[in-house]
């Protein structure tokens, strides 16, 4: 069996670039040109400067063959002419000094700002798309885009500046190598171009090892992560033997897949190595026939010098396999996410939802994660302000998904959801979170304080309010006996406080808000009993005249609540008091009197 | 400097393929220093008409590019895979290693901070030895070997070459290791946004049920607009230093241009002689500012080993007798005064003892955080009790391997965590060769077959990153039949079917009974029909057992135990009220 974790790399997953998959070069050119210009002033600023920068590139070694040209020209003890002329390579290089400056200095903040706004408004669009998009991808994955790539965009962009100023000169020493004298120039060029073809077909033959070797590594990383995160169920199961067989297993392909793209990715060097010194050499001959222009020293030097600048690009370009079809590669991939569309989406015109009285009314609700694979059905309910309602059924039948509707974390497939006679669809989701709060079925904590976990967004809650509220709950006590109170640090996840503590924090969290509208998805299953009675007493003095739903298995709890509603495979299939639905003698009368009386009774 | 030596070591074991990787690179070098003199003879010979050398030199600097271009190709290739082999073997050792320490340690680690150790810092170690290291010899030889040459060629140009580059080159590489440091913290920071922003996404649910997205936004933003100003203060930094660089070198050119023509023109050397010079001090240029890119690589990859080693050098306190035998449990378990605590100052566990034979059940109630779970996590050694002892079968747990310790000893945990895989491959995480009867007797007896039948991929289903796509209960019976898959002698339930309905838990418990006939049992729940059934209710309170012994005898103490029975089943009364209306 493959590990799990090399699979997933290869699984349902929406973000997994389809290989063959062509990148839309000028899209996404023109998407990353559009954030230049907020900056076009500087922009054009540096572009100026790196013009000027590359002419001077390309003066340095002609004021080097002036000079020299010069020396062997003045016989005798006359040495000014010649400190003349070295006074000017100087001057060239202050010159190239000076606008190298202006350059580099206006593209390294240029590049750094656009940066910083890809990654803001990426993270912009991984808030606002849908809990759908979470189900279906690995976090892991949607980290690399932000992470990686944004990354490799940033690189690149430096680079793509460098190369675009590496481009202006090789065309400015093909211009001076040009006057200078035609015929060199025409066979050093003619060199060049025979590395054309050569690149042309290396990169046909070097992309899949090169692509293969990426791949390869990320099935490394998902096998550590399977390894890091899940270690305790590894662990457990007792697994560590065919992990690690897995793991070298892994690892060793992508061992063998990097050094076979080594192999390919270096494989323009030894051309570029050749062409330049048959280059030279073909020059040197062609002096030494004594054809075309006069023959001059300083020429030769001047042209050793060119051809060095000339192959360099080229040389990089061996070393870091095109580096703008990587970065284009990376920024397609960000363009990739923010051009999902999130499922649930606010109307633009759409109000603030305004303080509600709480009632809620599912109407012909239907609702489906996977099209065809329906999870509610049908479902009409009412609810008046101030009620307390409770959701009951077994497990899988769609308690969790009905309460979610209201969250609107996801979108009901049809019918509607009212609050106080608003579509949720109608209202901003700002506005509805502030007066819904939920405290889930997974508890989840933050690595910050217990005070910080508690407060989080809601940065107007006091100190006195936050405590309060985990009095309310029943868990000030613990806390208090932590080593630095409501001050302690929590690990990943709450991994430091027991189950049932890192549960009643999350509740303490939706207490403190006092929102209009509070749904309990089992937020007692795993507390205690009498914890749970502290927290029910709690709850009625503070939610008088509050909307409520509460979820729970244990359905003691579940009993004083104003209204039952009973689900099963999706369908509400009975809703009334505990009384009514007792005398009904349907599904809640065999689940309650199984709960009450144990497990083996059979429902009477 | 310790780092560096090990990290070596690593590289060494590997010592043949070095020593050539080595060789080729010096050897490498050569060509490329022969060059420079070529154009100087041939200047030479185009002054003084001496043309019939000039094809002679002509073939040699085609001999010289043929030996370039091959062992410049093969030195690239095998410093890579000197790199790649190191990285090869650190990250098996890596990952070797995380599997056998002990859940105290991933207690205090984040996720996100062990994964970038195993994959960028390893990857800076790569690039260290290959393009540090490796690389490093190459441009040494590139410094010196000109040096050599030029002050054979005129002692006075060459010490004035030699110690203007090595005055420049201390310049540029001072700043590096202050650019190091700058960059260093860059690096700090870029992690921390990093980790916040894995943690928001990995808790987007939370953030979005909170309305929290635009406070994490902002947060975001306010990290990353830090990083991108320190970026741009160290980026800064560095171009500057290297705009410096380059038109300090041209200063050194332009002197070595000045004294070099004065010579020539006393003849003292010739124009080719000079004209080598030129072209070597761009080659030294190039060699200075490959140097100093090493020694940026060596302090990253500095940082980076310490990290990894910290990890490696971490002492397991698991430690497994010498003579470790080992166990075949029949189920006799044993705690015997046994204390606990995860940090010093909190105890966790005081003086717990209770015994239990082959094949009884145990039940453990308790308040949260009384500490149910850690008893449960002592038993298959996951820590380890820190004041008496815990036997099987009257051995103590640290006197047999940790293996059959685990296969005795199954536990489905309190958090449960499903991979990102198939439901099928989620099940027989456990065991290598499960055959589909086996994965499915196992859903059965977990009452999940049925819900895994109505999908439309059966067991092939996929489930999203720690079960996303589950309902609550449902994650839990997935972790119930991955447990019992392994048909463990003794098996623990820690609260695992606080998300199941009581009909279905019943549904489970029944299955149990068969599957399990004759093992031994924990139980952790809040639910009391759960439990009553059980040989041994212990009822702990902050680490204490305060009353133990089965639920006739529990009810008679009138203690906690018949305190939580009345509150939960006093509703019972009610409901034969309306059984005998019916
Ligand atoms: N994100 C999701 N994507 C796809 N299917 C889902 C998703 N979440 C839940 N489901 C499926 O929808 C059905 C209802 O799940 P839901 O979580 O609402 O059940 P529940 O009543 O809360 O159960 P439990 O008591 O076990 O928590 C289940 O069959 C579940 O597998
Ligand atoms: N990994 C940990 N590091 C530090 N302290 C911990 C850790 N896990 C638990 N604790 C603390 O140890 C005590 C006992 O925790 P434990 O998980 O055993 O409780 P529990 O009885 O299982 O509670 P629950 O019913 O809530 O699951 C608690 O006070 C908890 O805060
Ligand atoms: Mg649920
Ligand atoms: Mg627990």
């Amino acid at each position: 069996m493959a590990t799990p974790a090399a699979q997933a790399t290869r699984g349902r997953t929406q973000l997994d670039l389809d290989h063959d998959r062509q990148t839309r070069y000028w899209r996404t050119l023109l998407w990353l040109f559009r954030h230049f210009r907020p900056y076009r002033g500087r922009l054009a600023v540096a572009v100026v400067a790196m013009l000027a920068y590359s002419g001077a590139v390309v003066a340095l070694p002609w004021t080097v063959k002036l000079a020299i040209d010069q020396l062997l020209a003045t016989p005798g003890d006359d040495l000014l002419g010649f400190a003349a002329s070295v006074g000017i390579f100087g001057l060239v290089a202050a010159a190239r000094f000076v606008t190298g400056l202006v350059h580099s200095r206006n593209m390294v903040k240029i590049s750094e700002w656009v940066v910083l706004d890809i990654r803001t408004q990426l993270v912009a669009q991984l808030q606002r798309l849908s809990m759908s998009f979470y189900d279906r991808n690995q976090v892991g994955q949607i980290m690399s885009r932000v992470q990686n790539d944004v990354e490799e965009l940033a690189d690149s962009l430096w680079i793509l500046t460098l190369s675009l100023a590496s481009f202006v000169s090789v065309i400015g020493i093909a211009a001076a190598m040009l006057a200078m004298d035609a015929l060199l120039a025409a066979i050093t060029l003619a060199f060049v171009a025979l590395l054309i073809p050569s690149l042309a077909f290396w990169r046909r033959i070097a992309h899949r090892p090169i692509r293969r070797a990426r791949e390869t590594i990320a099935d490394v990383t998902s096998s550590v992560q399977e390894n890091v995160a899940g270690i305790r169920v590894v662990q457990s199961l007792n697994r560590q033997q065919q992990n690690i067989r897995a793991f070298h297993d892994v690892n060793q392909i992508n061992l063998r897949a990097a050094l076979r793209s080594a192999r390919y990715r270096y494989g323009l060097w030894p051309s570029v190595e050749l062409l330049a010194a048959l280059a030279l050499a073909f020059i040197i001959l062609v002096m030494g026939q004594g054809i075309g222009a006069s023959l001059s020293v300083g020429l030769l030097i001047a042209f050793a010098l060119y051809i060095e600048r000339l192959f360099e690009p080229i040389r990089e370009l061996t070393g870091e396999f095109g580096q703008l079809t990587r970065s284009l590669v990376a920024a397609d991939r960000a363009v990739e996410l923010l051009e999902i569309e999130p499922e649930v989406r606010t109307a633009p015109d759409a109000a603030a939802l305004p303080p509600v009285s709480g009632s809620v009314r599912y109407e012909h609700v239907h609702f489906a994660y996977e099209p065809g694979q329906p999870v509610l059905n049908d479902i009409n309910v009412a609810v008046e302000p101030g009620e307390t309602v409770a959701v009951v059924g077994p497990t899988g039948s769609g308690k969790t998904t009905f309460v979610s509707l209201l969250l609107r974390l996801y979108d009901v497939t049809s019918g509607r959801v009212t609050v106080d006679g608003h579509d949720l669809r109608d209202v901003t989701l700002d506005s509805l979170t502030h007066q819904i709060v939920i405290v889930p079925q997974e508890p989840f904590l933050f690595s910050a304080t217990v005070r910080e976990n508690i407060r989080h967004n809601r940065t107007d809650l006091t100190d006195r309010a936050i405590i309060d509220a985990a009095q309310a709950v029943g868990a000030h006590a613990f806390i208090t006996r932590l080593p630095d109170g409501y001050d302690t640090v929590l690990e990943e996840r709450g991994g430091n406080l027991s189950v049932g503590q890192r549960q009643l924090i999350n509740f303490a969290r939706a207490v403190a808000r006092d929102p209009r509208i509070l749904i309990l998805d089992e937020a007692t299953a795993n507390v205690d009993t009498e914890t749970e009675l502290h927290i029910q007493q709690a709850l009625h003095r503070l939610l008088r005249g509050r909307t409520s739903f509460v979820i729970a298995h244990r359905l003691s709890t579940v009993r004083s609540a104003d209204r039952i509603l009973v689900l099963d495979e999706g369908r509400l299939v009975e809703q009334g008091t505990h009384e009514e639905l007792l005398a009904q003698r349907g599904l809640y009368h065999s689940l309650y009197t199984r709960s009450i009386l144990g497990p083996e009774t059979e429902g009477s | 400097m310790p780092t560096l030596i090990r990290l070596v070591k690593y590289a060494l074991t590997q010592r043949a393929l070095v020593i050539v990787t080595a060789v080729v690179m010096v050897a490498s070098i050569v060509p490329r220093v022969a060059l420079p003199r070529l154009v100087g003879d041939a200047v030479d010979a185009l002054l003084t008409q001496g043309r019939d050398s000039l094809v002679l030199i002509a073939g040699l600097m085609v001999a010289a590019g043929v030996a370039r271009a091959v062992l410049g190709y093969l030195g690239l290739y095998l410093a890579e895979r000197v790199g790649r082999v190191t990285e090869y073997r650190l990250r098996n050792d890596f990952v070797d290693k995380l599997q056998w320490l002990n859940f105290g340690f991933f207690d205090r680690q984040k996720t996100g901070d062990l994964m970038s150790r195993a994959t960028v810092d390893i990857d800076a170690v790569d690039s260290f030895i290959s393009t540090g290291v490796m690389h490093g010899i190459a441009y040494l030889m590139l410094f010196f070997l000109p040096v050599v040459v030029m002050l054979s060629l005129n002692w006075q140009l060459g010490l004035i070459a030699f110690v203007g580059s090595l005055m420049i080159s201390g310049y540029g590489v001072s700043l590096a290791v202050r650019l190091f440091r700058i960059y260093t913290h860059v690096f700090q920071e870029t992690g921390r946004m990093n980790t916040a922003l894995q943690e928001s996404l990995t808790g987007i649910r939370t953030v979005k049920v909170l309305g929290a997205q635009d406070y994490e936004q902002r947060r975001y933003r306010e990290r990353a607009s830090a990083v991108a100003a320190s970026f741009i203060r160290a980026d800064r930094l560095a171009v500057t230093r290297d705009a410096t660089l380059n038109f300090l070198y041209a200063a050194l050119m332009a002197t070595i241009l000045l004294v070099g023509g004065w010579q020539v023109q006393r003849g003292v050397i010739t124009a080719g002689t000079l004209a080598t010079f030129v072209l070597f001090l761009v080659m030294l240029g190039g060699s200075i500012r490959g140097l100093e890119w090493r020694v940026r690589l060596f302090s990253t990859a500095m940082a980076a080993g310490k990290r990894i080693f910290e990890v490696l050098d971490t002492r397991n306190p698991l430690v497994v007798a010498e003579n470790a035998r080992e166990l075949s449990a029949t189920g006799h378990v044993e705690f015997d005064s046994v204390s606990f605590a995860y940090t010093d100052d909190v105890p966790a566990l005081h003086d717990v003892s209770f015994g239990l034979r082959p094949g009884q059940s145990a039940a453990i109630v308790g308040g949260s955080g009384s500490g149910k779970s850690t008893i449960a996590h002592l038993l298959p050694r996951f820590y380890d009790a820190s004041a008496g002892r815990i036997t099987i079968d009257g051995v103590d747990v640290r006197d047999v391997t940790l293996e059959s310790l685990r296969r005795s000893v199954g536990i489905v945990m309190q958090d449960v965590f499903v991979f990102s895989a198939t439901i099928r491959d989620n099940i027989a995480y456990g065991v290598d060769d499960a055959s589909m009867e086996d994965v499915i007797r196992a859903a059965r007896a977990a009452q999940l077959h049925d819900f895994i039948e109505s999908l439309p991929d059966g067991y092939d289903t996929w489930v999203g990153e720690r079960g996303a796509t589950l309902s609550g209960g449902q994650r839990q019976r997935l972790a119930i039949a991955r447990t019992l898959l392994l048909s463990p002698p003794i098996l623990i339930l820690d609260d695992s079917t606080s998300s199941v309905d009581v009909a279905t838990e019943a549904l489970i418990q029944q299955a149990m009974v068969q599957v399990l006939r004759g093992r031994t049992s924990f139980v952790i729940a809040h639910r009391l029909s759960t439990v009553r059934r059980a040989d041994l209710i212990l009822v702990l309170d902050q680490g204490r057992i305060v009353e133990q012994g089965a639920h006739d005898d529990l009810m008679r103490l009138d203690g906690y135990y018949r305190r939580i029975h009345d509150l939960q089943l006093r509703p019972a009364d009610e409901l034969r009220g309306f059984s005998a209306d019916a």
